[in-house]
């Protein structure tokens, strides 16, 4: 939790994020550094900027397979499908039946809706020794593409394998991709639980709700995001919107049946 | 020298990994680390357009499949057998299969009820409605017994389409086509004694009578054509001015026979005619019907009263009028029935 290791505890002080190495080598910009920019971008929802950071990370060691897999995974939450698709493969052409690359290749070409090759690659992704969460992500998301009823259980074991709140929230992005608010909500609101200050999920979670209609649910979450982050654009102007669409008279009657 | 993607532990001074091929030797690497990037306006349109392309490259190739026979069974593993199709054909019989045995029976009794309602009110709004309903009940009893066999969304969201599509092909357009070949109504819209407007006749198409089979007194529904209703006649254009189509009468005499008015009394070969016309000329007449033609009494709804551009016959009777006239080739069918109104159904004699 980096929030608190700025506390005054008795003790000794606190250990920088390079495994207590002096202060001036805090500096240091390795790949290990730019991974974990990447991954703090990540967690606040920008992807172009987690994307760029990663690339950093295989400037300096191209043997970070973190790297390759979160780049492709910020292509295709990008919306650069065919990008990610040819991303993933050339990754493949260096870690050979890498799992995490087969998924993100699977997860390309199922948004692209080739669900064979999706298929094809996600069976592959699973058959690879190991556990991930990514390739369960995955195997939902084309599970819910091919209208498949157990598109939750993967999700489920997904969040088992890995239970970082960030594997919830990605899940719930891709169910939001999908249009499927319902399910969605509880994703974020899991999320949420386990990372109750980040003004992403909140927006996120604000955005599923506005979808499904909670009039004053989204307004709660919208004003939440606004605690945590004064001055974001995005939920301020969502708040208004709201706001004055209550005030209507359209608005005063839709409240009467909940909206 | 561990492998950083299966994590083995190889032989040092390996180039590649011995069990995933991975490279070993990263710094000798030559690749791009900063990926493709799709251009920032119509990547949506972009993405759209592969997204269908697939979708259609798919169909095409489900399409191959279903031809080659490889295709994944359509209800999945549930595949309902012919004879669970069959059954589908009788109201209620899958219910009863299925273990809904009340229900089954009720809408059996109920699709014979609407099925005597249709025959009843047949050639009415009120038959088609009937229709209809009967057709509803059929089809959510079937449906019913799919979901009540355990099938589920998409599969039955199939069969119930096939469902629809078999009971149509094979009942609901089939045999109310035939009946309608065996029994056609006739709606009368006018009174023409003894009918009245609103009376719903019965002939049938399928049995017409062959040209000398009717006899006097008979109810023909004829059909005229252009070349009957625009015909030359003593050098001049002789229009008549009324549309083509079905029109019904009664005979009055057969080919050979004579017909004559003597002032009072229309006769056909010496005995009463069995129509009388209300008023006629004084002068007598009389004609021999031609081969191939029957002698006909006034047409139901082209009656003198109500045709302005047939007052020139009046007071009523030309037995040389062509208006007189059908050819028995023109004969579509005899009434045989009075359906409606039904307290005075009864045989048209």
């Amino acid at each position: 939790m980096p929030r608190f290791d700025r506390l005054e505890l008795d003790g000794p002080p606190p250990e920088d994020d390079f495994g207590g190495k002096p202060a001036a080598a805090a500096d240091v910009r390795d790949e290990q550094h730019w991974l974990k920019q990447a991954d703090r971008e990540r967690r606040q929802g920008h992807h172009e900027t987690a994307l760029r950071m990663y690339s950093r990370a295989l400037e300096d060691n191209k043997a970070v397979i973190a790297a390759w897999v979160g780049q492709v995974q910020m292509l295709v939450l990008l919306g650069e499908y065919p990008e990610a698709e040819l991303w993933a493969r050339k990754a493949l052409e260096v870690f050979k039946n890498h799992p995490d690359l087969l998924a993100g290749r699977a997860q390309a070409f199922g948004r692209l809706g080739d669900k064979r090759q999706a298929m094809g690659a996600c069976d592959q992704a699973l058959s690879q020794p190991g556990e991930s969460a990514y390739r369960w992500v995955v195997r939902g998301e084309l599970m819910l593409i091919n209208k498949e009823s157990i598109d939750r259980h993967c999700f489920d074991k997904a969040a088992a394998a890995d239970p970082d709140w960030l594997v919830q929230a990605e899940i719930g992005l891709l169910l939001m991709h999908h249009k499927q608010p319902a399910k969605a909500l509880p994703r974020f609101r899991a999320a949420i639980e386990a990372e109750p200050e980040s003004p992403f999920l909140w927006m996120k979670r604000a955005d599923c709700e506005r979808a499904l209609g909670l009039a004053d649910a989204t307004a709660e979450s919208l004003r939440r995001v606004l605690d945590l982050a004064p001055g974001h654009p995005e939920a301020k102007m969502a708040l208004d919107a709201q706001t004055a669409r209550r005030g209507s008279l359209l608005g005063k009657l839709l409240g009467l049946f909940g909206h | 020298m561990q492998c950083v993607s299966c994590q083995f532990f190889n032989v040092p001074g390996s180039a590649a990994c011995g069990r995933c091929g991975t490279t070993l030797r990263f710094d000798q690497l030559d690749i791009a680390t900063t990926p493709p990037r799709a251009p920032k306006h119509g990547r949506w349109l972009r993405n759209a357009g592969l997204t269908w392309l697939n979708r259609g490259r798919e169909a095409v190739r489900s399409g191959r499949e279903v031809t080659t026979g490889e295709a994944r069974p359509f209800f999945g593993d549930d595949v309902p057998p012919l004879s669970e199709w069959l059954r589908m054909l009788v109201p209620g019989w899958p219910l009863r299969r299925v273990g809904a045995v009340t229900a089954g029976w009720a809408v059996l009794a109920g699709w014979l009820l609407l099925a005597a309602l249709a025959v009843l009110y047949v050639g009415t709004q009120l038959g088609g409605l009937v229709v209809g309903l009967a057709f509803s009940l059929h089809y959510s009893a079937g449906l019913s017994s799919f979901r009540l066999a355990g099938l589920q969304r998409l599969h039955l969201f199939r069969a119930g389409a096939l469902l629809a599509l078999l009971l149509v092909v094979v009942i609901y357009i089939p045999v109310p086509l035939l009946f309608n070949q065996a029994v056609q109504p006739i709606t009368v819209r006018q009174d023409f004694a003894p009918f009245k407007e609103g009376d719903v006749l019965l002939y049938s198409p399928a049995f017409a009578p062959r040209p000398g089979e009717v006899r006097p007194g008979q109810w023909i529904v004829f059909e005229l054509t252009w070349e009957d209703t625009n015909r030359l006649r003593s050098g001049y254009q002789f229009n008549v001015i009324m549309q083509p189509g079905l029109y019904m009468s009664r005979v009055l005499g057969r080919p050979g026979d004579l017909v004559r008015w003597d002032g009072e009394t229309l006769t056909v070969n010496g005995e009463p005619s069995v129509w009388q016309p209300a008023a006629g000329p004084k002068k007598a007449q009389s004609t021999t019907v031609p081969d191939g033609q029957y002698f006909i009494a006034p047409w139901t709804q082209y009656q003198y009263e109500n045709n302005p551009y047939q007052r020139g016959e009046r007071p009523g009777l030309n037995l040389e009028s062509p208006l007189r006239h059908v050819a028995a080739d023109r004969v579509r069918g005899r009434v045989f029935y009075k359906l409606h109104p039904l307290a005075e159904s009864s045989r048209v004699r």
